[in-house]
């Protein structure tokens, strides 16, 4: 249902059909048991439901200082995503695309959005290396995007609580949902990897509430 | 139909056409579905060697020094190839990841990234092997000098039986669309 649905929607948008339908025939739907898609969905990602809450823990910033992820998110529209900045597939992929569709937003989304980026490798992405890799992407937009490390306990730690499988292999096997908390601290869509500018845009104004 | 009131020692030359065209179109289907393997359309950026198309190839500008390369490998030959090698002038080294995975939508929500080596990749006569995001891409480590958009960069892939084939990979920006192959 969920491949339909993808697949609907790159129809829909006349996005790329082609790399997400060749395989759509001979695989199943595989949808986790924490999310549900519906036909009917508002968004062009994927829909969680229930929603889930924003998550709280405490890291270090590109910056080198302490950053309370839910004391400093809290009513503010923001995107969460596990990554590491060696990863030279999604992850650059799905930042881009936040980057794109978020500097296309109305103003009073593109003004406030907070992206945080959780490094799954935290013994190489230390502060510096996240602030160079982060400069690559929020360039264009108001609000700079914060990278976070910590020790890996504590990077595992904020996986789990957040609800996403806590990263394997070095960081490299690792989540590729970019969680969206509107205001209300509830975040309703997640989009993956392959997802384009022009889903998350459409996705912003619905998921900011 | 006036096919009752034609002379009976003749074929109606209406029924002549038809079947003409029946059997014409079933020879054009059978030789489309067939040649579908074994001389298919190559996209204009195509290049072929010794039995082997790459296309449709493009590098992700780099946010560090690792990339990542995608393109579309296809067996129009009729005998079985293997990539053995990769390698681009640009980095220090490359290797191939995760050839095969299923597109990433397939596993749901749920899904992760993963960087698992495909060292060789085997291509049967017709078989067509797409790199997309999170389903497989040429990884470029150490990547040297600026890999912006407007540039290009060699990819070279090696094969057991069609040598090496060297493509030119054009640079999309990082907050650019995927290209659609």
């Amino acid at each position: 249902m969920l491949r339909r649905l993808r697949s609907t929607a790159a129809l829909l948008v006349g996005a790329s059909l082609a790399l997400t339908g060749c395989a759509a025939s001979d695989q199943g739907g595989g949808v986790a048991s924490v999310s549900q898609v519906a036909n009917d969905s508002a968004y062009r990602g994927v829909e969680l439901n229930p929603e889930w809450q924003r998550p709280s823990f405490t890291l270090t910033d590109q910056t080198g200082q302490p950053y309370d992820f839910k004391a400093r998110t809290t009513g503010v529209p923001t995107i969460l995503y596990f990554g590491y900045t060696h990863c030279p597939d999604v992850c650059p992929l799905i930042m881009g695309q936040l980057s794109a569709a978020i500097d296309a937003a109305p103003k009073d989304i593109r003004s406030k959005l907070q992206v945080v980026f959780v490094s799954t490798d935290p013994v190489t992405d230390t502060p510096p290396v996240l602030a160079s890799y982060l400069s690559k992407f929020d360039g264009a937009l108001p609000v700079k995007y914060v990278g976070l490390t910590g020790d890996v306990a504590s990077v595992e730690a904020a996986q789990s609580t957040t609800g996403v499988p806590v990263a394997e292999d070095g960081g490299k096997t690792h989540s590729t949902m970019a969680i969206y908390y509107g205001t209300s601290n509830e975040a309703h869509v997640a989009w993956l990897a392959n997802t384009n500018a022009d889903d998350i845009g459409h996705d912003l104004p619905i998921g900011v509430k | 139909m006036s096919v009752d009131q034609v002379d009976p020692g003749r074929l109606p030359w209406r029924l002549v056409i038809a079947l003409l065209a029946v059997v014409l179109g079933a020879t054009a289907l059978v030789m489309g579905l067939r040649g579908g393997d074994r001389s298919p359309r190559l996209p204009s950026d195509a290049v072929t060697q010794g039995g082997i198309a790459v296309y449709g190839a493009y590098v992700r500008e780099p946010a560090t020094d690792t990339a990542a390369a995608y393109f579309t490998i296809r067996n129009i030959g009729d005998t079985a190839d293997t990539v053995v090698a990769v390698s681009s002038p640009v980095a220090k080294s490359a290797m191939l990841h995760d050839v095969g995975k299923k597109p990433m939508s397939d596993e749901g929500p749920m899904d992760s990234g993963s960087m698992v080596p495909s060292p060789t990749v085997v291509l049967e006569p017709g078989d067509v092997v797409t790199l997309q995001p999170g389903s497989g891409h040429l990884m470029l480590d150490g990547v040297t000098g600026t890999i912006v958009p407007g540039s290009t960069v060699n990819l070279k892939l090696v094969l057991e039986h069609a040598g090496t084939i060297t493509v030119k990979a054009p640079v999309v920006g990082l907050t650019e669309r995927a290209p659609s192959t």
